[in-house]
């Protein structure tokens, strides 16, 4: 086997030329898999963290049933000492306890519906960066009794900082909630419907005005790395106890996981595509490599070579064609995808604007998970070694007499 | 006589030249049909967006764009409406009342948006009427009957003939309740509007605030949409007191999606290309050593290496568009056979309805398209041609004659 292998090494090197052609097209292969990939997952990755880091948090714990029905009669108590304690668990890094329900907005004549949300100040604004959104007024602090609105909602009740709001729901077991508080801010909400429908008081103002003293309806939790949810979320289920439940972003919004399933459906049929145009390439350059050595096959089998030994030398050629290939794909891959993760593109245009115009930052990611490395090369050199069948075929069909004459 | 001398030369190595032929017919076959299927998708958030919602122009108030306040209604709305009649191409028109308020259930309550229509306008423009998937449509016979998503109803825990209270703002601010009966749910593939959306008959909304009917909004739809922007432009010189926006307008984020498929779909036929610029390299790089002697001696006897460069340019011109030519018909016919039948999405239909978008998808491609792809696949021939062209002209005759391979 040493021998054969040997032998195949030395036949590369024989005729660089052929050699070079055929590695480099197993090396931009590689290379276009690679940015093509992680150019996909990159976008992915874009998607789940703008929307997910936005509000929602990768994990949150609310009372059973509450996030089918969000309703306050599910809301929990959570006590701040088992606050503190998830805190301690080590994926996470951010805690955001919140009381969310709808109610009426109103001022003079005109009435809006609203979500209010009860917030931590300063631990909604670790999570999600309310603070800078604020364009006017000033944000929460902990001991306020006044509300912040997004800027479509303040518009449309034309409120400004200082002006007064009435706010008209339903709170805790269905009594009514009513209070008339201060307008102390206005945040600019990057997603329109966001904008047109949030305000935010302080927890504990909101639970008095929902009379659901020391009362929550979730809890968000921020994670450090996404590959370990699934146990930090098993850890959570542990410490929370009986009756809540301990959601991931997953089955909170299932529409967003299925968006990205359709996408990345649509994603692997262009990789598809791509892998044909690739994997004709190198086929093309193996087919051309073994046409030109067809006399060689004939003499060296005129001559007494069994034809499984020179299949085995020549399949073994292009196992190690294809693996230079790969090599150097990956090698050369990697600082180019390290780059463009650390510098994604950015875009210009019409596409920049629409992307702007809704709070995301216009570039084109990219992602650098290993997975990508590894899948990628692997499959292009799955479909280099697939190549190596056509010299195989050729060589069991080959008679020597043609061969030599050709 | 160039040309000749490369065609034929294209052919005196055919398998080489069936492989690259057919890496290019696939690839480009393959990518038109992805780019139909991206504009399909586009599109199809458009039609949703135009079928269930919009319409193809509104008219409001400038007042009721500022503010959606319910006094701010178009006056005289029904003399108007009678006058928008007589737009050349119309296929419907429908004045709604449109008012923000809370939908409650004994389980939970929802903010909505609450439109009362004229049922039989209404259906003229949207097709609501067509999506009840449960129950039946507003008819004028019931009182205070209302349809609303199957989203919301299922978060409000409500079916068919439930109780639905609704809450609304009245002409003096108060907050006026109605109990209303749920005559059907309707699923339009878009979850947001869905969710928050109920149709209500205008008479009804009328009797609970009182005094006489008002419309806040004019939806307008086309039986062409080619022919809105005429139509849009002809309204607004007639109605300069109002505002009227056509569907563009209305929703901007139709017009971002839009733009990032343009983007994503550009990328991908870029590296769809380059992939095909090194398979073309290759093959041609491959078929110029090969005729490193013939090279040597053409030269040796005159020719000039101008038209040595000229002679793979061609050569590498004529393989690229034959396998474009095959591989644009055969995408073509693709996205033919698929816009007719159309192509079943409904494993993603819950993710889709997010964006709008309905689950059966019907790829298209834009007419430019094809005149784009045209030019970028002679820039990609002619990248291709390069490196294998100076590699041809930078022989040394005598030495070329030498060559054994």
């Amino acid at each position: 086997m040493e021998l054969f292998l040997h032998l195949a090494w030395r036949n590369l090197w024989r005729n660089k030329r052929r050699t070079i052609i055929s590695t480099s097209s197993v090396f931009f292969a590689v290379l276009l898999a690679l940015i093509m990939r992680s150019m996909q997952n990159g976008s992915y990755d874009y998607m789940i963290q703008s929307s997910v880091g936005l509000y929602l948090g990768y994990i949150q714990i609310h009372g059973e049933g509450y996030w089918e029905k969000r309703s306050l009669d599910q809301s929990i108590e959570v006590r701040s000492d088992k606050l503190e304690s998830f805190t301690l668990l080590p994926n996470i890094t951010h805690v955001v306890p919140r009381i969310e329900a709808f109610a009426l907005l109103s001022k003079g004549l005109s009435t809006k519906i609203a979500q209010i949300v009860g917030i931590d100040p300063s631990k909604e604004d670790g999570m999600t960066g309310l603070a800078k959104r604020i364009y006017a007024g000033r944000y929460l602090q902990e001991k306020d009794t006044g509300i912040l609105l997004g800027s479509g909602l303040a518009k449309s009740l034309g409120l400004h900082c200082g002006d007064s709001v009435v706010i008209y729901g339903q709170g805790y077991h269905g009594v009514t909630a009513a209070a008339n508080v201060p307008v102390i801010g206005i945040l600019k909400l990057p997603i329109p419907d966001l904008d047109n429908m949030m305000s935010y008081l302080t927890l504990k103002h909101a639970q008095w005005l929902f009379d659901a003293t020391g009362r929550m309806t979730s809890v968000a939790f921020m994670i450090s790395s996404q590959a370990e949810l699934e146990n930090t979320r098993s850890q959570l289920k542990r410490i929370a106890g009986e009756h809540m439940e301990v959601m991931t972003w997953q089955e909170m919004t299932p529409e967003l996981v299925q968006s990205i399933q359709a996408d990345s459906a649509g994603g692997i049929l262009m990789l598809l595509i791509l892998y044909i145009v690739i994997g004709f390439g190198i086929f093309g350059t193996i087919m051309m490599m073994t046409n030109e050595r067809t006399r060689e096959f004939g003499v060296l089998i005129s001559v007494g070579m069994k034809r499984w030994k020179l299949i085995t030398i020549t399949v073994m050629e292009t196992i190690l064609i294809s693996l230079l290939g790969a090599c150097a794909g990956m090698i050369v891959g990697i600082p180019i995808l390290w780059y463009l993760y650390l510098h994604p593109i950015p875009l210009t245009g019409e596409a920049a604007a629409a992307m702007y115009a809704y709070g995301l930052e216009p570039i084109l990611p990219f992602s650098i998970a290993p997975g990508i490395f590894i899948a990628q090369t692997m499959i292009v050199f799955g479909l280099a070694v697939i190549c190596a069948v056509y010299p195989l075929l050729i060589i069991r069909k080959l008679k020597p007499v043609e061969a030599l004459r050709s | 006589m160039l040309a000749g001398i490369a065609w034929k030369n294209i052919w005196r190595n055919k398998k080489r030249s069936m492989v690259i032929l057919t890496a290019i017919a696939l690839g480009l076959c393959g990518g038109l049909f992805a780019t139909g299927i991206m504009v399909g998708i586009a599109e199809s958030m458009v039609n949703t967006a135009i079928d269930y919602n919009l319409g193809h122009i509104q008219i409001h108030t400038k007042a009721f764009k500022e503010n959606s306040l319910i006094q701010n209604s178009i006056p005289d709305a029904e003399k108007l409406i009678e006058e928008l009649h007589s737009v050349v191409g119309l296929k419907g028109i429908s004045g709604r009342v449109k008012i923000e308020g809370m939908a409650s259930s004994p389980a939970t309550n929802s903010g909505v948006e609450i439109i009362g229509v004229n049922p039989y306008a209404e259906a003229s423009v949207t097709a609501i009427a067509e999506k009840i998937i449960d129950g039946k449509y507003l008819d004028s016979t019931g009182k205070n009957s209302v349809v609303i998503g199957k989203k919301l109803a299922e978060k409000l825990n409500l079916r068919v003939r439930s109780k639905l209270v609704l809450g609304f703002p009245g002409r003096d601010g108060s907050i006026i309740y109605g109990a209303f009966r749920i005559t059907g749910l309707f699923e339009t593939g878009s979850a947001i509007f869905d969710k928050s959306t109920v149709f209500v008959d205008e008479n009804d909304i009328t009797r609970l605030l009182g005094g006489t009917p008002i419309v806040h909004e004019i939806a307008l739809r086309l039986v062409n949409g080619k022919a809105m922007p005429d139509v849009l432009s002809s309204l607004r010189s007639k109605y300069p007191q109002f505002v009227i926006e056509s569907w563009k307008d209305l929703a901007p984020e139709l017009k971002l999606t839009a733009e990032l498929t343009n983007v994503s779909m550009l990328f991908f036929l870029a590296i769809i290309l380059f992939g095909l610029l090194f398979g073309i390299t290759n093959t041609m790089l491959m078929s110029v050593l090969d005729r490193v002697r013939e090279f040597g001696m053409v030269m040796a006897i005159g020719m000039k290496r101008k038209r040595v460069f000229a002679q793979i340019f061609l050569e590498t011109v004529f393989l690229s568009l034959v396998g474009s030519v095959i591989g644009i018909i055969l995408g073509i016919i693709a996205i033919n056979i698929t816009h007719h039948t159309g192509i079943n999405l409904s494993v993603f239909a819950e993710g889709l309805s997010l964006y709008g978008i309905s689950s059966m998808l019907y790829p298209t491609i834009p007419l430019e398209l094809y005149y784009e792809l045209g030019i970028l696949i002679i820039f990609t021939a002619l990248g291709a041609t390069v490196y294998p062209g100076l590699k041809a002209t930078r022989l040394k005759p005598a030495d070329a004659i030498r060559t054994y391979v």
